[in-house]
């Protein structure tokens, strides 16, 4: 399984562990969400990643990767909810062992976040990541 | 004789791997003796002793047992320039351990070794 596959896999595996008041109401998805999806959902995005090899084989290596997580939310209360989620996406994942078979995680960190904005009643907001893997099993 | 690429490289101490290394070093020197006389031109120089040191680089890990290898003296340390050419020396001392944590990277740890064999280096 290639480490895009592996990251993205594992960070929906996470999410699904989660308990259920710890989750959006309208899901987690990576890359889209259904067209007509209303309530609190996340999408979220590799935003690309980078290889930090070290002696040994062709896949001895660090791995790191960005991910973007964009956050929505149909109930317009003047961003009360959109706040909400936040706090619940970054309670689940700044800095959790996220784990990946095959691979230890050294960092799963928050960079970044982007405006708050609202279109037609939608509230969203972006929250960047970056994470990173060692091959290895501890 | 070829060109090489160190991604390939490997450093065991003993018969065990160092994980997770990003380079080695090698320092092998010679000493001399000045024997230079009044009336000569150029300077002349007798060879002294051969003697070697190296040091590794890599990342580190929170079960590694570093300070215990500070020391020992008996540890054949062999370094792999490919999968099938290496230097090797029968003993070698770990002289120094240099273990860094920082908050905006990984850990790094890096090892430095003297020479302590009167057979001196081999290159296979």
């Amino acid at each position: 399984m290639d480490i895009l596959n592996s990251i993205c896999s594992a960070v929906m595996t996470h999410y699904n562990s989660l308990d259920d008041s710890k989750k959006f109401n309208s899901g987690l998805y990576f890359c889209s969400a259904p067209q007509e999806t209303t309530g609190d959902y996340v999408v979220f995005d590799y935003d690309g990643g980078s290889t930090d090899e070290y002696m040994g084989g062709a896949d001895d290596a660090i791995q790191l990767a960005d991910l973007r997580f964009s956050l929505f939310t149909t109930v317009d209360d003047g961003g009360f909810t959109l706040s909400e989620m936040i706090d619940k996406l970054t309670d689940s994942f700044d800095w959790r062992d996220i784990q990946i078979d095959g691979f230890v995680s050294i960092k799963f960190q928050r960079t970044g976040n982007g405006p708050v904005l609202c279109f037609d009643g939608i509230w969203q907001t972006t929250i960047l990541y970056e994470v990173m893997f060692i091959k290895g099993d501890g | 004789m070829a060109f090489f690429h160190g991604k390939a490289a490997l450093i065991k101490i003993g018969a065990v791997t160092i994980e997770s290394t990003v380079s080695w070093s090698l320092d092998v020197t010679a000493d001399t003796v000045d024997t230079t006389a009044m009336g000569d031109d150029w300077k002349k120089h007798e060879t002294g002793f051969i003697d070697f040191s190296a040091s590794v680089e890599g990342y580190a890990k929170t079960a590694r047992a570093t300070v215990a290898q500070l020391g020992v003296a008996d540890s054949a340390l062999v370094l792999y320039v490919d999968a099938d050419s290496f230097f090797t020396a029968d003993t070698a001392i770990c002289t120094g351990i240099t273990e860094t944590a920082n908050k905006d990277d990984t850990g790094k740890i890096s090892y430095s070794f003297a020479g302590n064999d009167s057979s001196g280096l081999a290159y296979t």
